[in-house]
């Protein structure tokens, strides 16, 4: 009888532990989150949430009785100014003399430091105490979700790569993230707001459905070639073969075969017409390939065609696409291991630009000699597609920049954010204080002087063109993540390079500093402006779309088993494993698999995203 | 008298002979490939130069591994975490196993089912989290030392070790004379267990040793990493550096650099795996008796 108890007691408690482990699904949009979210559904988050709450609000009694002192008299002081203890004459100080403000700050770090410059300099110049929590980029998803899941979030989230679901599930639905929107305006945040009216797609993308914003971007340059992968023809061949630069994709598969057959390097078994593969960056000459059909960036995913949103592999013009790239395997344009190269295997088959006449990625990053021989592509035609346009990205960060709720010095936080949207911090950020303003803190022995070249010198490098690994002012080793406020090319589109806003730090003036074509970094962006500029087209600003839970639990869910499936079947076709007769059926195989309910998402999202940046653009004058 | 080997017997041995030695090449290529790549040119690795030999022998990875201080750091960590990780595992498993190896246990079946309960059941790991959280254990180096502190299958392996191998009349005879239980644990139990008990130091040390996923965890600060962590940290520094490579949004000398750590990152994580590992490759031939002994050593006999 007492076994029999026994036995029921254990088969109740291993009842009960099945289900506390098998309890609603956790939203795993984030792949990176599976580990950490297999076994914690959404309400039990909250539960543990609202029981953390509740522990903290016990622990709080006494402060909060002290507080509701503060907000009597902050009440009383409301009335002279709308955020009293923070100083708004000026960027600096943020908060004014006497007032102790201490907020924690969590950030994604890839290499350790014994000092971080970015903050120190926050600091020290806003008079807030920055409580540093550096965690190591692969530890951030995991880091990240327990935080969130145990509720004990820092005030300020730098860097931890909030996407739009996450933003969405935290902020509009659980109520965890600092909504901005009240603290965005003229008086906290006059750099901001300056940064909005020159681009008004930004407060579009970082406004949620609900018309809250709980991140602060990173604006890069509008939309501009001279920052983005794309192909490059060896002109030099060109010229030897006697050809123009393709501009329809005829001519372009014409001049490929013509590479082949006469060999004007005399490289022999070395040739390999198209410089690329697969791997490297992502296939970026298959992109170039595929934008002559019509597709805007040549995503073999979803894209523009024809203004309309599309997945490309689902198209009729996408099968043309196809046959030419088996046909480009099959005649040896491709090399035969164009699957399983990666860039560093690439790189010796391309050095001396004598082997390729297309390749990818920025010449000079692949071949130490020979780079200047390429040059940008301009966008091709084809039968399907007769307009010359090469898509450019949403250049837009967002989700690195994100306030806890329930801090108690939101507005300090935002004041402090502004000072990221200044010219001076897009400089800094990358390449330290400059040398008058004596802000190295120890850490180094002088800041930059931009001489008359517009050369950038560091008083302890003996007066050399600077940026050396053992030196702290550059990006990461200044322990700045510069993922937000205004990024270093933010008036490359107007041209100016990055250094223009050195030089106006320094001088006061903005100035076009011209492009040096013997340095391989400024020769493939000038060839990249001058080539493809008049043909850049905004692309599907995805980053832009913001789904809720559900929907993007199965955006997720179709898209990585269409993704997948997708690059798995064209390598097929591609290599002549699958016939390309079967194209139709892989199309069908697609439909199947819920092309059509992805794309159909995100034709609304676009839809939505376009009114709503027309209506922005009306109310504010620009329309 | 030595037995005349038939011809059937000579080429049974032959294809063995054969047999063994590829199966011998198979396991023992990825090391030497290993070791070979390390010592390498980072251009002829990424061209698929190296098979047999080194390719442009350079100590340059080794260089750039040892002049990083984290490797050291990661070291001594992972020396601190695996000596005094494995004192607190044994310090737990022998004695649990001892008692629940003694049928007069009062509520033995029920403590050996709780204990078989958390082998498939367990409260994930946000609660695991929180609980240390609360412990003021997280991001300390005593998280690392106390998680894991009792695997349930090293104790059942050790239980059926003391159920099996010490004989119960052993204890009769001491109980008769007048030991205490305390007494016949520590002198007659543990000086009959040295073989398990090396048993169990050698599989908790290598899982300790090899372990990264709860520093991953529990910690945040660099200092506290462990070797294995700061291994995975390089590793994945190829990929990092090819992504900021293709942002295209930084300088031509960042991206020069981003491109030359990727290089070295392919033959230093190699470097680094040869490194790592080496302790353990050097211990192994001392303990190998132990580990083969161990292998059947918890298994029920006759």
């Amino acid at each position: 009888m007492a076994k029999k108890l026994l036995a029921l007691l254990m088969a109740l408690v291993m009842m009960l532990g099945i289900m506390a482990g098998c309890a609603s699904d956790e939203k795993a949009e984030d792949p990176d989150s599976s580990a950490t979210s297999s076994s914690a559904s959404t309400e039990k988050k909250e539960e543990t949430k609202k029981e953390e709450t509740k522990k903290e609000e016990t622990k709080k009694e006494e402060p909060k009785k002290e507080e509701t002192k503060t907000e009597e008299k902050k009440e009383e002081v409301k009335e002279e100014s709308p955020y009293p203890g923070i100083n708004l004459d000026s960027m600096w100080p943020v908060v004014e003399e006497g007032r102790n403000v201490e907020i924690d700050v969590g950030t994604r770090y890839s290499k350790a430091y014994e000092d971080w410059w970015t903050y120190k300099h926050f600091e020290e110049m806003s008079g807030i105490k920055i409580n540093l929590n550096p965690i190591h980029q692969d530890a951030i998803s995991e880091q990240k979700n327990l935080m969130l899941a145990s509720g004990d979030l820092p005030d300020l989230m730098h860097y931890f790569g909030f996407s739009n679901a996450d933003v969405v599930n935290y902020g509009d639905i659980q109520g965890m993230l600092l909504d901005m929107t009240p603290y965005i305006n003229e008086t906290l945040m006059p750099n901001f707001m300056a940064a909005c009216k020159e681009r008004p797609d930004v407060l579009v993308a970082m406004t949620t459905p609900s018309g809250t914003i709980y991140t602060l971007p990173r604006i890069s340059s509008a939309a501009n070639p001279a920052y983005m992968s794309m192909s490059y023809w060896n002109y030099e061949a060109l010229a030897k073969m006697g050809l123009e630069v393709p501009k329809t994709i005829d001519e372009a598969i014409a001049a490929l075969y013509q590479f082949q057959a006469d060999d004007p390097y005399g490289v022999g078994a070395a040739n390999m017409p198209i410089g690329g593969s697969a791997k490297h960056w992502g296939g970026i000459t298959e992109r170039f390939l595929l934008n002559a059909y019509g597709f805007v960036a040549g995503n073999k995913g979803l894209d523009l065609l024809d203004g309309e949103v599309v997945y490309s592999a689902a198209e009729e013009n996408y099968a043309a696409y196809l046959e030419m790239m088996n046909q480009f395997y099959t005649d040896g344009i491709l090399h035969p291991d164009y699957y399983t190269l990666d860039s560093a295997a690439l790189k010796p088959l391309v050095e001396g630009g004598e082997t390729s006449l297309l390749v990818g990625a920025p010449p000079y990053v692949l071949m130490q000699q020979g780079w200047d021989k390429f040059e940008a592509i301009t966008p091709l035609t084809s039968a399907q597609n007769k307009t010359q346009q090469y898509g450019v990205g949403f250049t837009t960060m967002l989700g690195n920049w994100v306030v806890n709720a329930e801090t108690e010095y939101a507005a300090e936080i935002m004041r402090l954010s502004d000072y990221t949207f200044t010219y001076e911090f897009a400089a800094y950020v990358t390449y330290g204080p400059k040398e008058s303003d004596d802000a190295t803190y120890g850490m180094f022995e002088k800041g930059w002087v931009m001489d008359d070249n517009y050369q950038l010198h560091y008083g302890d490098l003996d007066g050399k063109v600077a940026w050396n690994e053992a030196y702290p002012n550059m990006t990461t080793s200044l322990g700045a993540n510069p993922s937000v406020g205004i990024e270093g090319n933010y008036r490359v589109a107007e041209g100016y390079t990055t250094f223009a806003i050195c030089w106006y730090l320094q001088t006061g003036e903005w100035v076009k500093v011209p492009y040096d074509l013997t340095n391989g970094d400024d020769h493939y962006r000038y060839t990249s402006i001058k080539n493809v500029g008049k043909y850049a087209t905004p692309s599907l600003p995805t980053g832009a779309f913001y789904f809720d839970e559900e929907t993007s639990v199965r955006i997720s869910d179709i898209s990585a088993l269409i993704g997948t499936y997708t690059a798995t079947e064209e390598a097929k076709f591609i290599t002549g494993t699958r016939p390309l007769s079967e194209i139709p059926t892989f199309q069908q195989e697609l439909e199947d698999l819920g092309v059509e309910e992805l794309v159909g998402y995100y034709a609304e999202a676009y839809e939505n995203y376009t009114e709503t940046y027309e209506e922005y653009l009306k109310n504010m004058g620009m329309g | 008298m030595m037995k005349m080997k038939s011809v059937q017997d000579k080429v049974f041995d032959i294809f063995n002979i054969i047999f063994m030695l590829l199966v011998l090449v198979v396991m023992l290529y990825p090391l030497w490939f290993t070791i070979i790549v390390s010592f390498s040119d980072p251009l002829a690795v990424g061209g698929g130069k190296v098979w047999i030999l080194p390719v442009d022998p350079t100590l340059e990875a080794y260089q750039n591994v040892f002049k990083s201080d984290m490797i050291w750091i990661g070291y001594r960590n992972t020396i601190f975490y695996t000596v005094l990780g494995t004192a607190f595992n044994i310090f737990l498993t022998i004695p649990a196993a001892y008692v629940l190896s003694k049928k007069t246990l009062v509520g033995r079946n029920a403590l050996s089912w709780i204990f078989l309960f958390t082998m498939y059941f367990g409260g994930g790991l946000v609660p695991t989290y929180l609980l240390f959280k609360n412990l003021s254990l997280v991001n300390t180096p005593w998280v690392l030392i106390i998680s894991g502190g009792l695997s349930v299958y090293n104790m059942i392996v050790t239980r059926i070790f003391f159920q099996t191998s010490i004989p119960e009349e052993i204890y009769e005879s001491a109980r008769i004379d007048g030991a205490s239980n305390f007494r016949m644990f520590f002198q007659i139990a543990l000086p009959l267990s040295k073989s398990i008990i090396a048993v169990m130091t050698l599989f908790y040390a290598v899982s300790r040793w090899n372990s990264y996923f709860s520093a991953l965890v529990y910690t945040t600060k660099e200092e506290l990493a462990p070797l294995q962590l700061v291994l995975r940290r390089i590793l994945i520094l190829n990929e990092d550096m090819i992504k900021e490579i293709t942002s295209g949004s930084i300088s031509g000398d960042q991206m020069m650099d981003a491109l030359r750590k990727a290089q070295m990152a392919e033959t230093m994580k190699y470097s680094l795996i040869f490194i790592a590992s080496a302790p353990l490759l050097v211990a192994y031939p001392f303990v190998q008796k132990y580990f083969v002994k161990g292998v059947m050593i918890g298994s029920l006999k006759g």
